[in-house]
């Protein structure tokens, strides 16, 4: 075998190969996307309608509080224009303040003063209905000082404004308590570093291997029962075959980490990520290889590429963190090259055992097409 | 032929099509086992998940144990966590850092003291890396309901200061301080109830699992159209074609497979929905609605296969078409569900994408039951059925008697 | 010279080929005859070293293993070919020269087989027939002594058959030993020196 020429032909074709091209372009703008904004995602731009349907005055009241907040974008609107919002999915989530709510504030009532409706829409939504209980819980608050206040004789109208103002200002401002957090178990750097979820790195090696797949109708043929034969019969080294074969694959998707991994300024040394993403591909490409040659054809590929790089990356936590099983899995998903890439970019040690892993896969992935090379033969 | 064998033949075609049409059903399974073990005990926190922490006050006054034994009594009531009582911080940490619980609250012997002083008072709340996620949920929601409690006291300080202006004597204001303080804790205690609910912590519930699981659905039952594009494909575009099939059987051809197409999806349901509820005993509500919403799912996704086998003469094209839409689908919905900042044109093609009124029927008509959200993403489902079923129908009929 | 001895090969209880032997020698053509199924295929795979007999054995010019292999071209029936590349590029990678050799003799290939309208189109893209030329230049890619092939006429129309036994002759003035099996030889059968007829994995001529 002309090893020079298979890497020369096959790189062509993967840069002619337009469709798969545009699948690892997609993902890199996402990742870098991802990368970039990691980091401001602090306020939320979800909308979500207000309606008062309030009969007294202090329905306004949280009306303002509520438009004040930055964590969702509220707005008001009407209760038919708010439904419509929300059915043409306009609008995440609505809160309508009751027409009874000024009255039983007033009452020291606290039973459904407003109502939530939250679509599953997205993510977000986590501490909502939080925001929401608070807000509602300022306003009765006030409104109870007010009332306290108002029970001494000479208070008047204007130490009432004060006192609202100066709440409003409280509202606004600082609590007296805080919470503060501190992560236990791990030294002072990496709590530092935890804090950076690094998810366009960790996203991009997890596509990678949806890339490397979709790319790879190729690796079916090692399945088929001839290719392998005849590449044999033409004294073929098959790993390296496979090798030179995958490398233009392994040279695309590291470029493509390049512009990732400048987004991302990661705390970790660049070089050294990179150099443990070259190790994950080559481990990936191996993983693919095993998959490739199982699914046999485009047809089987489409569906596999997307379970496997989704189940491998979840497996490994490159897609979101690992839950926690009595550390079970931390030493199980150690068998996923991906995990050892996880283990990179938080700068845990990682060179020798994804070393291992990675040949380990490649030696899978040759395995098995030479085993189903052996039965299809039959 | 009658109607019936058309239909009989093209199930066993599509069925029986090698290992894709398997993988296209069993493939569900092997997601939502994985979705079950690896993500939903990250997404279900609030309902479901228990929260176990420790806990420690050394905070004496009366008001404060009073709101703390509140606080604990009412968590362990309602199930949602457990919380033990630990004797010094160091056992805190340590039962922490042996993950024995997610976190350790810390409430210092200043915090009534302080705030009611107007001083910034620092609880701390330790977790460890290995309930990093549940634990920071939980924290943000004490933090939010703690800060308020805070902010409430400043305020009921404020009424004090006024009070005190206006030569209220001293006992007065401390009863003003004293009541004001208890109403807080009493609204603090009953907060839920603000929004007809119970309990004190009310994070988002299980909003993001209901989004998380209704993106599966639609992703799962959508992969089943790939068989589909593929013998569409390879039927109109190898052998109809040459075999110069008469028009009136080629459109009975199409139903056939539209037909057929629907049932392969609606297997996939079958599997799918029992296994789900199985696994991870995910609460799913009002199953009748979720039928006809499935039913029209398959028929947009079937009908959506038969357009992209037929609109490409190469197989392999319908397939990359397939898959991009699938790709481009589920990351645009992403993306909408994250920053609705997108510009107007684009946001507006993703809410009117089926993809997307496919998740939202899914999360809704399974949790929620919101009528106007559904009647809308019926609607629009049904539009995106009848286009691409029509024209899917007018490029299978041309593609397909072409010889 | 390529020498095979008592061959063997079982698949189960089934005896494909029951203890053949033959020798193929520099300048010779042999022709391999029989119907389906009669273990042409078999027999062709162990002389070409890319399957393993259960008994017997092969040597070629005295040698075995690896060395034996770089000096036979061996063109199987089924079409084995990188899909997604060019004609050029598939002669070009399964080569066993490297360079610029490499590149003559592709050429010399593509000139020989009439292969200039499709050498850079990618091979998923030609027509069967097409396809068939390829499979078999891809198995010349190399300085060999012994050319084997199995039906190397299967789907190749006319123009292309006399192309195959103008590239064959110049082989065999070359010196090159050349086997092949074939239902059909008529446009083949001036080259040929010698005839062997198999049935039921046994020589009956």
């Amino acid at each position: 075998m002309n090893y020079a020429a298979i890497f020369k032909g096959r790189a062509r074709a993967l840069i002619m190969d337009f469709s798969s091209l545009t699948v690892i372009l997609i993902v890199i703008i996402a990742c870098v996307y991802a990368a970039k904004t990691e980091d401001v995602k602090s306020t939320s731009e979800l909308p979500v309608a207000v309606v008062n349907l309030d009969e007294g005055e202090l329905g306004e009241k949280l009306v303002d509080i509520l438009l004040a907040e930055d964590a969702y974008t509220f707005y008001l609107t009407t209760e038919e224009d708010g439904m419509k919002a929300i059915a043409r999915s306009q609008a995440q989530g609505m809160v309508i303040i009751r027409p009874d709510f000024t009255k039983k504030i007033m009452a020291e009532d606290i039973d459904s003063l407003v109502d939530v409706t939250v679509m599953s829409d997205t993510y977000e939504f986590v501490n909502f209905t939080e925001f929401v209980i608070n807000d509602a819980t300022k306003v009765w608050l006030e409104m109870y000082g007010e009332n306290q206040l108002r029970q001494f004789s000479d208070v008047d109208e204007k130490d009432i404004e004060t006192f609202h103002e100066e709440t409003t200002e409280v509202w606004n401002g600082d609590s007296l308590i805080h919470i503060v957090p501190h992560l236990l178990g791990e030294n002072t750097d990496t709590e530092k570093e935890e804090e950076k979820s690094y998810s366009g790195i960790r996203w991009y090696a997890a596509l990678s291997l949806f890339y490397l797949m979709l790319s790879g109708i190729w690796m079916c043929d090692y399945g088929s029962g001839h290719f392998l034969k005849r590449a044999l019969g033409k004294n073929a080294n098959i790993a390296f075959l496979f090798f030179v074969q995958s490398l233009p694959g392994l040279c695309i998707t590291t470029i493509g980490m390049i512009p990732v991994l400048i987004a991302e300024n990661t705390k970790q040394n660049p070089l050294l990520i990179l150099i443990a993403y070259i190790i994950y591909v080559i481990g990936a490409s191996g993983m693919a290889l095993v998959f490739c040659s199982l699914a046999g054809k485009l047809s089987n590929l489409v569906l596999v590429a997307p379970v496997v790089s989704m189940a491998a990356s979840l497996m490994s936590g490159l897609l979101c963190k690992l839950p926690d099983w009595a550390g079970f899995w931390e030493v199980a998903s150690l068998i996923f090259p991906g995990r050892w890439f996880y283990r990179a970019a938080y700068g845990q040690p990682f060179l020798i055992g994804s070393i291992l892993i990675a040949a380990g896969w490649f030696a899978a992935g040759l395995l098995v097409s030479w085993v189903l090379s052996v039965i299809k033969k039959k | 032929m009658n109607p019936f064998s058309f239909l009989m033949y093209d199930i066993k075609r599509l069925f029986g099509h090698g290992k894709t049409a398997f993988l296209a059903m069993f493939s569900p399974v092997l997601i939502l086992l994985l979705f079950s073990t690896f993500l939903a005990p990250l997404l279900a926190v609030g309902e479901g998940t228990k929260i176990t922490c420790a806990f420690l006050n050394e905070d004496e006054t009366d008001s404060v144990k009073t709101l703390m034994d509140l606080v604990v009594g009412a968590e362990i009531d309602e199930g949602a966590g457990a919380v033990y009582p630990v004797k010094n911080v160091a056992t805190g940490k340590k039962v922490v850092e042996d993950g024995k619980v997610s976190a350790f609250f810390y409430i210092p012997s200043n915090m009534y003291e302080g705030t009611m002083n107007g001083e910034m008072v620092d609880l701390d709340f330790y977790y460890s890396q290995a309930h990093a996620f549940e634990a920071l949920i939980f924290y943000s929601t004490v933090d939010s309901s703690m800060s308020v409690f805070g902010q409430g006291i400043r305020m009921v300080y404020i009424a004090g200061a006024i009070a005190l202006e206006h030569g209220v004597p001293k006992e007065e204001i401390l009863r003003l301080w004293n009541e004001g303080s208890e109403h807080l804790f009493q609204i603090y205690m009953n907060r839920g109830k603000i929004i007809g609910s119970s309990g004190i912590f009310l994070p988002g519930g299980d909003y993001p699992l209901r989004f998380a699981v209704a993106i599966l659905f639609t992703l799962c039952s959508y992969c089943v159209s790939f068989p589909i594009i593929y013998l569409t494909n390879s039927d109109v575009s190898c052998l109809y074609r040459k075999r110069n099939i008469p028009t009136g059987k080629l459109v009975g051809y199409y139903f056939a497979r539209l037909l057929s197409g629907a049932i392969l999806v609606l297997c996939t349901f079958a599997i799918m929905y029992p296994v789900a509820r199985v696994i991870r005993n995910i609460r799913f509500q009002f199953a009748l609605s979720v039928l006809p919403a499935i039913i029209l799912t398959a028929f947009v996704f079937s009908a959506l296969g038969i357009f992209f086998g037929s609109v490409f003469k190469k197989g392999q094209s319908s397939l990359w078409a397939g898959l991009y839409f699938g790709f481009l689908s589920v990351m645009s919905v992403l993306l909408l569900s994250i920053s609705p900042g997108l510009p107007k044109f684009l946001s507006f093609l993703i809410r009117i994408s089926p993809f997307r009124a496919c998740v939202s029927i899914f999360s809704n008509a399974m949790f929620q039951n919101m009528t106007d959200r559904y009647a809308f993403d019926m609607l629009l489902l049904f539009v995106a059925f009848l286009i691409f079923a029509t024209l899917g129908f007018v490029f299978y009929m041309r593609r397909g008697s072409r010889g | 010279m390529i020498e095979a001895k008592e061959l063997v090969k079982k698949y189960g209880s089934f005896v494909a080929v029951n203890h053949l032997s033959l020798s193929l020698n520099t300048s010779e053509t042999v022709v391999l005859l029989g119907p389906n199924g009669s273990g042409k295929s078999t027999l062709l795979g162990m002389l070409s070293l890319t399957s393993k007999p259960d008994e017997g054995t092969v040597t070629v010019d005295g040698l075995s293993g690896k060395n034996a292999k770089k000096k036979i071209a061996y063109a199987p029936q089924e079409i084995v070919l990188f899909e997604e590349l060019t004609t050029m590029e598939n002669l070009l990678s399964w080569s066993s020269l490297k360079g610029k050799a490499a590149k003559e003799r592709a050429e010399y290939l593509i000139s020989e087989l009439d292969m200039e309208n499709f050498r850079k189109k990618r091979v998923d893209r030609l027509s069967g027939g097409q396809r068939r030329r390829v499979n078999l230049a891809v198995a010349l890619m190399g300085d060999y002594d012994y050319i084997l092939m199995d039906e190397p006429l299967a789907g190749i129309d006319e123009h292309g058959g006399k192309c195959i036994k103008h590239l064959l002759e110049t082989e065999k003035e070359k010196g090159r030993g050349i086997l092949f099996s074939e239902h059909n030889p008529t446009i083949l059968l001036p080259l040929m020196d010698r005839k062997l007829t198999i049935d039921g994995g046994c020589f009956i001529s």
